[in-house]
């Protein structure tokens, strides 16, 4: 099983969440990136983390998150962001150390998005998560 | 275990409508998927995910288990009532499904509700579908 020590080269990308920020399909937000390194590269692994193990749960939070290349062709699309943990002890991680495997060329992350389902909003506590990306 | 490397992906929503026992739902029409080669697939429930994209209630862990799905590659039934828990990957250690690339015929294909025990009307099932 592979695992993030097999790649060279990782590039994390901070999220800061606005607390109590309700958002909805019809109002993506966007990844807003001074770094287009993953535009010229092949993402081969991507991890979820928020701020600390241990100190964050999503719970079952409906967080969804689509990347795209710079043809606006959607990778992958609405995919469960939450699917990308690895924190064996969120109830929701992928059994946990699974590092989810990807072929993704090109990504664009200023036109990629993430987008909490309608209605949810976030608490105060959760302000901050991480993705890296591993190519 | 060989897991997939994922180089697409997309989330489909199958909407159970008014639920009854042996009720059909087919697949709508996919676009991104349509000659597509399908070779991972997952299902989530309500307890991975409260809402899905489109804002309605994904089903249970354990209505996935009163649901099965039946895929269709041309006009034959290739993947026969395989029960959708099967699919959910928090269910079976985080593993994805994988498929030996299937050309499927989505709008053939469908989920049957087995019983009405754990799912309510108008409950979704999410497939997220490997592709390329």
């Amino acid at each position: 099983m592979k695992n993030a020590r097999q790649y060279n080269q990782v590039y994390t990308h901070v999220v800061n969440v606005v607390a109590n920020q309700p958002n909805n399909g019809s109002s993506p937000i966007f990844f807003k990136s001074g770094n287009d390194v993953l535009s010229k590269v092949t993402v081969k692994a991507i991890e979820f983390s928020g701020f600390g193990l241990g100190s964050f749960a999503l719970g079952n939070a409906p967080w969804y998150v689509t990347f795209v290349n710079d043809k606006e062709e959607s990778l992958i699309f609405n995919y469960p962001i939450k699917d990308f943990v690895t924190y064996e002890g969120d109830p929701f991680s992928n059994g946990g150390n699974k590092l989810r495997l990807f072929n993704l060329p090109n990504i664009n992350l200023n036109k990629s998005y993430w987008f909490v389902a309608s209605g949810v909003g976030w608490g105060a506590s959760l302000n901050i998560f991480n993705i890296n990306f591993y190519y | 275990m060989l897991q997939p490397i994922t180089e697409k992906s997309y989330l489909v929503e199958v909407n159970l409508g008014t639920v009854a026992v042996q009720k059909q739902i087919n697949f709508a029409f996919i676009p991104q998927l349509e000659g597509s080669t399908i070779y991972g697939i997952q299902t989530f429930s309500t307890t991975q995910l409260s809402l899905s994209p489109n804002g309605s209630t994904p089903v249970t862990t354990a209505g996935l288990a009163d649901l099965t799905v039946t895929f269709v590659v041309g006009d034959m039934q290739e993947v026969f009532l395989l029960p959708c828990a099967d699919l959910n990957s928090p269910s079976i250690y985080g593993f994805i499904r994988m498929f030996n690339n299937k050309k499927l015929n989505l709008t053939k294909s469908f989920v049957t509700i087995q019983s009405t025990g754990t799912v309510a009307n108008n409950e979704v099932i999410m497939f997220n579908f490997l592709y390329r």
